[in-house]
């Protein structure tokens, strides 16, 4: 849905300091992109609860932090998620990837399909669907309406061929 | 073997200006002391978050000292921390680990690093922290140890690592939360704030 210059380009404009992440196989062709930029930290951590923590940390530092991870991560990384962000009400954003979205014709059995979208749900955050490529420049008026609202929000990005 | 709050003490004696970050038992006994603006006791708290929480807010701030003190419990939930720490490896970060051997505000519960849970030894976090990648782990059971810990907990460039071997508070030792949560994560996101623009 992106390249990794067009996604540093759009985090870079939004004003974000720091990616804290684990790749996935979509995610992780940002990666160049990522380390290459002069005006974004790439902070990878081992487990997903740990990027949540992590970004509120920078977060309560003074730093403008946004989390990247795969709706697997997602899933792992609740309890971290719930006490970031409605504990603390720290407003985190994420860019979560959608596992076989686009590719749900050909991988019907992914359990991804079933549960990625209850689970975000049930989060109770504001989230941004780009379930196709034409949607998915909205997310960054998506980042800026929950900067200035200091609200919590969510990008989710259909992955896949397709 | 020595006292948690003997540990405590020796850090809020000595801190200046340090930020303090404690969780659970810690943030328990912290809370009986000299409170300060750059305490932050993570209470409520995502068990295990507390090495991470204070990595990302040692990076924000990166001419502040940063003190994490986290629980040997806490610690198990999130070893990997300890790799993401040395990968990044801020300089003003110091993660001290209370082991106490057991889950205290549960009850008492042996952790599964305890003796008596395992047929061999009991687990030592330094050791762990050192084959992390850590540039300095260190464990400290007497108060001679503590002492000459002082340069490394609020002086020497780290990231540091200490294994503070502590005896189990008795009774009941639930922790408290210390006032509204997001209060008090807009306060210290205002004072990081205030220092990154100073």
């Amino acid at each position: 849905m992106f390249s990794g210059p067009e996604i540093t380009t759009q985090l870079v404009g939004l004003g974000v300091s720091h990616v804290v992440w684990i790749p996935d196989t979509t995610l992780g062709t940002w990666e160049s992109a990522f380390t290459e930029s002069k005006d974004l930290e790439l902070v990878q951590v081992c487990r997903e609860g740990e990027a949540w923590a992590t970004a509120a940390g920078l977060w309560l530092g003074g730093s403008v932090p946004i989390v990247v991870m795969q709706c697997t991560g997602f899933f792992e990384s609740g309890d971290s998620l719930r006490n970031a962000i409605h504990d603390y009400q720290i407003p985190l954003y994420g860019l979560i990837g959608y596992r076989s979205y686009l590719n749900s014709a050909t991988l019907p059995g992914d359990t991804c399909l079933t549960f990625t979208e209850p689970v975000v749900n049930a989060w109770n955050i504001d989230t941004y669907f780009a379930d196709k490529l034409e949607k998915r420049d909205g997310g960054q008026a998506h980042f800026l309406q929950c900067r200035d609202s200091c609200s919590p929000g969510l990008f989710l990005m259909a992955e896949g061929k397709a | 073997m020595i006292e948690l709050p003997e540990v405590l003490k020796f850090i809020q004696q000595r801190r200046g200006e340090s930020f303090v970050f404690t969780t659970m038992g810690s943030a328990r006994e912290w809370s009986k002391g000299d409170v300060q603006d750059r305490d932050f006791m993570y209470i409520p708290s995502s068990m295990g978050q507390l090495p991470a929480l204070a990595m990302g807010f040692a990076m924000a701030q990166p001419t502040q000292r940063v003190i994490a003190v986290n629980g040997d419990g806490c610690m198990l939930m999130n070893l990997g921390s300890l790799v993401t720490i040395s990968a990044q490896s801020p300089q003003n970060l110091v993660l001290c680990v209370v082991n106490n051997g057991e889950y205290e505000v549960t009850g008492h519960q042996p952790t599964v690093a305890h003796s008596s849970r395992r047929t061999s030894n009991s687990i030592s976090f330094s050791e762990i922290a050192k084959g992390a990648g850590w540039r300095s782990s260190t464990s400290v059971s007497t108060i001679a140890e503590l002492t000459a810990c002082e340069e490394i907990l609020f002086h020497n460039n780290g990231p540091h690592f200490i294994e503070f071997m502590v005896k189990p508070m008795a009774g009941d030792v639930a922790p408290r939360s210390p006032g509204p949560a997001p209060a008090r994560a807009r306060a210290l996101r205002e004072l990081g704030l205030a220092l990154q623009q100073s």
